[in-house]
């Protein structure tokens, strides 16, 4: 079904807490109507009172899931949330390391190496392996981030044992066959081509490289269509030998079963892996990105798709719940400062962001939107007078700071409601190393966010000064309102990479 | 019987079978028209509110394409008594709040804290009784600019978004309520008028023309009597007939061509097929999956898998009142032309529809479709979603182990049958979506 739905609201990272206990109920116990109130009810309850919104009633106490957690034999970490809802349940196996330990120019190595895992392996080729997932009514996804591959798999938890021994199948006795390595490559090749023409895709490409020229975090985990090309089945093995080990590694299981059943499963299933590091780990590069227009050409688009962006902090920052309150106000919620202004004021996009991406060793703060093509320069210029403001004129209000706070934790437990959402954040643990009692202590953490705490976070990026802006659009159409800008306008091709200055036209 | 709406605890220690999912649900009304459905359950303590009105952009006439949706954008642009954004007091609270238009309804929702239930319904109320009071020319300008945005975001500068206005072009003849699709043309947005939104609020936000769906951590009584407070006294309105539509079989093959900017070239081949919930509907569901789902599917296995003359492939029943239309379609491998890739798929699908699916491949993809109606039920805005869409298309809100079954129940000679008679390879519409220029695909962006 075709449907149109507003832009949803977007957090950027990951928040919890406990539903804080809000003003008690003005409604009177007593205001219960009959219990057959039907159609021929007389309505004899007072009418509604429209002078002011009404008051919560009184808040329930609510505390995350508890964790549990314990270590295999071999060094692998089980972390497991017991959930009874509905009979399935959710495994997933977190491999640190992910995109950041693809060799220099072999970008999407261990992505394809992810790919390679269910395409045979103990036996059962590509396709048996397809039919056996659907049998069991489970289904099998692999994912490949910056800091680490996730193999996961849903299930019913009839079928658990089975699935289980699929999956151990899949992830430990994988055939890596050369010929599923050549028709996965050119698919992934296709996909990273059909990409090209999506100006929202091409600009986060844009905006990685050009932050983190050639270190952790540059290159898109799938990789580009150069650095696909050039992978070989070899460089697929190896990163699954020297990068694919239980050192690090970790289970996260939620669902509808028992500890012991786990506990017992897990280690007849994987207590036999082993493996030695063999791969080695990019670092961030410290050269900083040019302050610049970097503009990749979509000539005839409607909309130019534009970001700009900073770097900032990987996932240790000190200043995580500051700059989640600071996101929310400026670019976070829906009534945050810069989608007012770009969508409700302007009129000219259909939603504006700002969020902070935290990855393990680096990160990076963008605003980013898609807007009518005529406007795409004062967008960018109400983007950074917003920034700006937040730093000097206009810091964030108190009443901003504690919607942020508010919003942020009484949407807490609605993040819980899926075991999916649940495995997604349990994930995080082991990945960042936080403490198993992350989301239980993120209500506290949020509580001590300050005033000052907010103001610091303004101080580093409320600033136009290091950005960089990224711009997918018709360059014909708006390349030339970026003269004016004061800074240069460098031209990229559709993977991110910098393209020649023609001859005779000035930088 | 019980107090939580899910009951799937209670079943978990049985062995095989696996249980279906149970959602309980008491349906009421006011007596101005409104509907109430209540579904508690307080597994979580959130509520998710649905207010959904019976107008979509199959009402609209000629001329007023986009307007239903441009009027659910309207919706969040403040009310009588809280004349400012719609999301401020929600955003403040964790709320999830928005709103959707389709061909047959506009739904509103708000997923907040269960203390916030009475919040949630006094928004709702508010605009419901008193939008058009605080209504202004600037609001609509805003909201047409940001709808426009819109569709330059979702039809224009996507790949391949365009070809679903020629998909319901195409499909659907000139007069049929779903010719044009949801978004509308510009042209129409440009015209629409403030005497549009107050003639179109009068007509469809009634209480009699819509549907109130309460799901989650809630009081059953006590929210009644908030729901008789808040709307009871808004004047009945009248339920919105159901647009008309004489059936429109595809008498030819139509094909149509057209440029954007893409690397690779995309062909849709597409067909009228049965409404939502109608005979057929369930058994289109189960033919997608038996043509496109995992590697050893029909049509994956011999174009992705074999002759790799596609990158991808994909097959979907598209499920609406008063039609639904069935969908293949796929994208070139770089180099491939789209003759090409059409004559395949054309093959490929010829030969799915000679034989019925063995049982093995039935069992194999029912097994997906039946733990899927787990993940449809965790969450209190899906099931209130659920729950009010069982009401809109079949009357009957409890229809959870009636669809269930609609799956269950199939037999391979059903689905074949009714895939042969809705994927007529006589007659078709086909949609071609090639770049532009010249340039042989792969080569230099």
């Amino acid at each position: 079904m075709i449907t149109l739905a507003r832009t949803a609201r977007a957090v950027s990272t990951l928040l919890g807490l406990v539903a804080a206990a809000c003003s008690t109920s003005d409604r009177k116990p007593d205001d219960a109507p009959p219990p057959s109130a039907g159609p021929t009810a007389a309505p004899t309850k007072p009418g509604p009172d429209f002078s002011k919104l009404p008051s919560p009633s009184a808040a329930k106490t609510w505390v995350p899931p508890t964790v549990e957690t314990w270590t295999m034999p071999n060094g692998v970490s089980v972390f497991f949330v017991p959930q009874s809802h509905v009979p399935l349940v959710s495994v997933s196996l977190v491999v640190p390391g992910g995109a950041s330990s693809d060799p220099p120019g072999k970008a999407g190595a261990t992505a394809l190496m992810a790919d390679l895992l269910d395409e045979g392996a103990a036996g059962r080729n590509a396709l048996q392996l397809g039919e056996a997932w659907q049998r069991l009514g489970a289904d099998y996804s692999s994912s490949v981030s910056t800091d680490a591959v996730v193999l996961s798999v849903d299930t019913l938890a009839d079928t658990f044992l089975e699935t289980l021994a699929l999956f151990a199948d899949v992830a430990l006795r994988p055939d890596l066959s050369s010929v599923e390595f050549e028709r996965r490559k050119a698919q992934r090749i296709a996909g990273a081509l059909a990409a090209e023409a999506d100006p929202a895709s091409t600009r986060s490409v844009a905006l990685r490289r050009v932050l983190f020229g050639n270190g952790y975090g540059a290159m898109p985990a799938d990789g580009v269509r150069d650095t696909i090309s050039k992978l070989k089945i070899e460089d697929a093995v190896a990163q699954y030998r020297g990068g694919f080990i239980p050192q690090g590694a970790a289970f996260i299981v939620v669902g509808s079963i028992e500890r012991a059943r786990v506990e017992t499963e897990l280690l007849r299933y994987f207590g036999e892996w082993v493996g030695n590091q063999k791969v080695s780990f990019q670092a961030v590069d410290s050269t900083m990105a040019e302050k610049a227009v970097y503009f990749i050409d979509h000539p005839g688009a409607s909309q130019s798709a534009i970001a700009v962006a900073q770097r900032a902090d990987g996932a240790q920052a000190s200043d995580l719940f500051e700059s989640t309150v600071y996101n929310w106000a400026m670019g976070g919620a829906f009534t945050s400062r810069i989608n007012l202004k770009l969508r409700e004021e302007k009129g000219f996009t259909y939603g504006a962001r700002s969020q902070f991406t935290r990855w393990a060793q680096a990160g990076f703060f963008s605003v980013g939107a898609l807007v009518k093509a005529p406007h795409t320069r004062e967008s960018i210029d109400e983007i950074f007078l917003d920034l700006e403001a937040s730093r000097t004129s206009r810091p964030i209000s108190a009443e901003e700071e504690r919607s942020a706070r508010e919003g942020l934790l009484l949407g807490f437990p609605s993040r819980f409601e899926n075991m999916g959402g649940v495995a997604g954040q349990v994930a995080e643990l082991p990945l960042y190393g936080r403490p198993v009692t992350w989301y239980q202590d993120w209500p506290k953490r949020i509580g001590a966010v300050t005033a000052e705490g907010i103001a610091k976070v303004a101080t580093s990026v409320g600033t136009s000064a290091g950005y960089i802006i990224v711009v997918s659009g018709d360059f014909a159409a708006v390349g030339a309102s970026f003269e004016s800008l004061g800074v240069p306008v460098h031209r990229l091709d559709a993977q991110g990479n910098r393209l020649p200055v023609p001859k005779g036209k000035k930088k | 019987m019980q107090t939580f709406a899910l009951a799937l605890s209670l079943v978990l220690a049985a062995p095989t079978p696996p249980p279906a999912p149970n959602l309980t649900v008491e349906q009421w009304s006011l007596p101005n028209g409104l509907t109430v459905l209540l579904s508690p359950d307080a597994r979580l303590p959130v509520v998710a509110v649905e207010m959904r009105y019976l107008v979509g952009s199959g009402h609209e006439p000629k001329g007023k394409s986009g307007f239903a949706h441009l009027f659910e954008h309207l919706m969040f642009q403040g009310s009588e008594h809280h004349d400012k954004e719609y999301f401020a007091p929600f955003e403040p609270i964790g709320g999830n709040v928005n709103g959707t238009t389709n061909t047959d309804r506009t739904n509103y929702y708000e997923q907040v804290p269960s203390q916030y239930l009475e919040l949630a319904l006094w928004m709702e109320a508010d605009r419901m009784r008193g939008l058009l009071p605080v209504m202004t020319q600037q609001k609509l300008d805003n909201q047409r600019d940001v709808v426009k945005n819109e569709r330059r975001q979702r039809y224009e500068v996507t790949p391949y978004g365009e070809a679903w206005l020629h998909l319901a072009e195409n499909l659907f003849p000139a007069g049929h309520p779903y010719h044009h699709t949801t978004i509308g043309s510009h042209e129409d947005l440009t015209a629409a008028s403030l005497d549009d939104v107050k003639g179109f609020f009068r007509q469809y936000y009634v209480p009699a023309n819509a549907v109130l769906t309460i799901s989650g951590d809630f009081e059953v009584a006590e929210t009644k009597s908030l729901v008789e407070r808040y709307f009871g006294d808004v004047p009945a309105g009248q339920r919105a007939p159901k647009p008309t539509a004489a059936p429109a079989p595809l008498e030819k093959t139509t094909t149509v061509l057209k440029t954007d900017d893409v690397k690779l070239p995309r062909v849709y081949l597409a067909w009228p097929s049965p409404p939502i919930f109608a005979e057929g509907d369930a058994a289109l569901d189960v033919f997608s999956s038996l043509l496109t789902d995992g590697k050893s599917s029909r049509l994956y296995q011999p174009l992705v898998y074999e002759q790799k003359i596609a990158k991808d492939v994909a097959a979907f029943q598209s499920s609406q009142l008063l039609s639904g239309y069935y969908v293949v379609m796929a994208t070139a491998s770089p180099g491939q032309t789209r003759e090409a890739l059409a004559t395949a798929m054309l093959a490929s699908l010829r030969k799915a529809l000679e034989t019925p699916p063995t049982d093995d491949e039935l069992a194999r993809v029912l097994s997906g479709w039946r733990k899927s109606f787990y993940g449809r039920v965790e969450g209190a805005l899906s099931r209130a979603l659920l729950l009010s869409d069982y009401y809109h298309f079949t009357g009957n809100p409890n229809g959870l182990a009636q669809d269930l079954a609609r799956y269950t129940s199939l037999t391979p000679a059903a689905v074949h049958e009714t895939a042969r008679k809705t994927l007529t390879l006589d007659k078709y519409v086909r949609i071609d979506i090639v770049p532009e220029g010249k340039a042989p695909a792969g080569g230099k962006p």
